[in-house]
């Protein structure tokens, strides 16, 4: 079933593609590693920017949910700042997660994130911190690493 | 040891010096002779060493006659009152009796009475029928109590007139047998005549009421705790077990899910229950779903005593778990209690592996009854809610009913997302996305049955979406109430069941006794 279902939200993904994201196989043989180049979103610090993201879907899909990771340093504070990059996202926990949500959701909610930073729900602290009490210097860090690390 | 009473008598008894092989003793009878008991009249000035029966002769100790206490005692101690010379010298106790004169005669009689198991003490001149207070300024001695520590024996203090009586009758009952009175009561008695007849005194120490006031006081105060801590253990526990009824009541009537709030762990089903839910085969046309036969006949389905609303089975055009369209009259499908369907291989898989709650709309597949319910869930759903209210501005009243409560929410909800077509009402949209399948599901319930929780699926959907051209821009509702959730969770990946169960388990066992007695303690 997992197969069947990835290769239609696949299909479904590239027929209407999200705006700013483009999805591909790093291999066509594995349907359950994607790669997602999404633009850092107008009006964002991140604008200008593009990321690379990973998302693994697991064999047990859709009764297990995906994970989502930053393979493109980012600044941001539901992003772990180290080489796996994990995103934070409440619906992709396993108790939080829903056979019925699909990956277009799950990517929309990601750009939201990138849009809306949820300090709340940080994974790191001290950019939470900067982003809730000096969003000056928070948008100017966002913007040197994106300059940085995710130059088109 | 403080007396409570004293009893004052004649005894008859043997010399032990002839006879103290096989010692007489006989208690005159009272009515014949002389006897005071009073059991609510003794002072007790000093407990010094007033331990077991206290208890002996009755004497008066003799002062020097270069003591001038000897002559001031005199108008009060009758001349052939008893002395320690004519009792016994063996075999027996002695309890001394002496009139307090002034606070040196006192001395005076206290330091000649050594040796004696106890000293009563009285006023002479003091004719009511009650010794004053131990703390009365007439009973200092001048040294700040050291007399007390000298004084080997206990001192009590008995009334005025008693004490007056007693020094009189001790002058009657004293002597051999030339004393014609002596000589009655030991003829009486069967007495050889050379026996004594004495005035006996012996004080009443026995019983938990003579224990020394301090320790009265901390058990008063003891008491009074256990009455507080008892009371409000109990109000607690009725308060507690108020809400705990209130909240389950609501969990049977659903309308309020603990395993979607985060509170219960989710549990999955069991292949019996998946069982026992209805299946029909999908029929496009407007015509009643039909039951198959695989579903058990002897169990009666909600769905089969109440068909389901046709609006609400065909606006659900296929599976949400595997996303292919329900071919008509030809797939079958299973239909959860909250009339989200599914094909069975996909639904099954969920219930069985992962939840017990609809994919969709996360409302719960089990019948929600008697399921265990702790204070902890109550407090964090009541949390929950108050916090709810707070989000959306509302007055903190708790004053409507729940029931009213229900309907205005979900009203609210159906009408105020910020999702257009929530009743688009179009059958067979094939291109309809995962969102609307949400919403459409989110409104199909709030429309048959008063869940009142916002549909957290929708919310966390319609908040992803404010980005999305084909969607108005979210108003913010969702997004706040999406941090909510986040914030409300004790920890990712947990309930607060488990959360709570590994609380408990970490607790030292004074603190679960604590939780245990006072239920709402944290």
């Amino acid at each position: 079933m997992a197969q069947k279902r990835i290769a239609k939200e696949y299909s479904e993904l590239q027929k209407k593609p999200l705006e700013g994201m483009k999805i591909s196989l790093p291999s066509e043989a594995d349907m359950h590693q994607w790669q997602i180049l999404i633009d850092g979103p107008k009006g964002s610090p991140y604008e200008g920017g593009v990321f690379t993201l990973h998302l693994s879907l697991p064999t047990e899909y859709p009764f297990k949910p995906p994970t989502l990771s930053f393979k493109t340093k980012i600044y941001h504070p539901n992003v772990t700042n180290d080489d796996k990059g994990s995103m934070c996202l409440g619906m992709l926990r396993a108790d939080e997660w829903k056979p019925s949500s699909k990956i277009d959701a799950v990517l929309s909610f990601a750009k939201a994130l990138l849009l809306e930073p949820q300090a709340d729900d940080a994974v790191e602290g001290g950019i939470a911190r900067e982003y809730k009490e000096n969003k000056k210097e928070f948008v100017k860090n966002a913007k040197a690493w994106t300059k940085q690390y995710a130059k088109r | 040891m403080s007396a409570q009473s004293y009893d004052t008598f004649v005894l008859a008894f043997s010399d032990p010096a002839i006879n103290s092989a096989d010692p007489q003793r006989a208690r005159v009878d009272g009515n014949s002779s002389f006897e005071i008991f009073d059991d609510s009249h003794v002072q007790t000035l000093s407990s010094n060493n007033g331990e077991g029966d206290i208890e002996g002769l009755l004497y008066v100790p003799d002062l020097l006659p270069s003591d001038l206490c000897f002559h001031m005692s005199t108008s009060y101690i009758p001349i052939n009152v008893t002395r320690l010379s004519d009792l016994p010298a063996t075999e027996y106790l002695y309890v001394a009796i002496a009139p307090w004169i002034s606070a040196r005669c006192a001395l005076s009689y206290l330091a000649a009475a050594q040796g004696a198991t106890a000293f009563m003490f009285y006023h002479p001149d003091n004719g009511s029928s009650t010794p004053p207070p131990v703390s009365d300024p007439s009973w200092d001695l001048g040294d700040g109590g050291r007399w007390k520590a000298q004084n080997k024996f206990p001192v009590y203090a008995i009334p005025g007139l008693e004490g007056a009586i007693i020094m009189q009758e001790l002058a009657q009952y004293n002597g051999n047998s030339s004393n014609p009175l002596i000589q009655g009561i030991l003829a009486y008695e069967q007495f050889d005549q050379s026996d004594y007849v004495r005035l006996y005194t012996s004080f009443g120490t026995d019983g938990s009421s003579n224990l020394p006031s301090l320790w009265a006081f901390l058990l008063i105060v003891l008491g009074i705790v256990i009455v507080l801590i008892g009371t409000t253990s109990f109000s607690m526990h009725f308060f507690q077990r108020r809400h705990r009824n209130a909240l389950r009541r609501r969990v049977e009537r659903g309308e309020v899910d603990l395993e979607s709030l985060g509170i219960k762990r989710s549990t999955p089903v069991s292949q019996e229950e998946i069982d026992k839910l209805p299946t029909y085969i999908y029929t496009p046309s407007s015509d009643t779903p039909k039951e198959t036969t695989a579903n058990p006949p002897n169990h009666s389905s909600p769905a089969s005593s109440d068909p389901l609303p046709s609006q609400t089975f065909y606006s659900q055009s296929s599976c949400t778990i595997c996303l292919e369209d329900f071919i008509p009259n030809e797939d079958k499908v299973r239909s959860l209690p909250c009339h989200h369907i599914y094909h069975p291989q996909c639904i099954d898989t969920h219930l069985s592996s992962r939840s017990s709650r609809c994919p969709v709309c996360m409302a719960q597949v089990l019948p929600r009854k008697n399921e265990p319910i702790t204070y902890a869930m109550v407090r964090a759903e009541r949390r929950i809610r108050e916090r709810e209210r707070r989000e959306r501005g509302e007055d903190a009243d708790g004053q409507w009913s729940s029931n009213l409560r229900g309907r205005f929410e979900s009203g609210r909800r159906v009408f105020s997302m910020p999702v257009p077509h929530v009743f688009s009402g179009s059958n067979n949209e094939h291109t309809r996305s995962q969102i609307e399948m949400d919403t459409v599901g989110g409104g199909a319930r709030a429309a048959s049955s008063p869940l009142r929780l916002p549909n957290l699926a929708t919310l966390e959907m319609s908040g992803a979406q404010s980005e999305d051209p084909r969607l108005p821009p979210a108003n913010g509702y969702p997004r706040r109430a999406l941090i909510l959730r986040q914030a409300t969770r004790p920890r990712p990946g947990q309930s607060l069941e488990d959360e709570e169960t590994e609380r408990w388990a970490r607790m030292p066992t004074w603190r679960r006794a604590l939780g245990t007695i006072f239920p709402g303690f944290r």
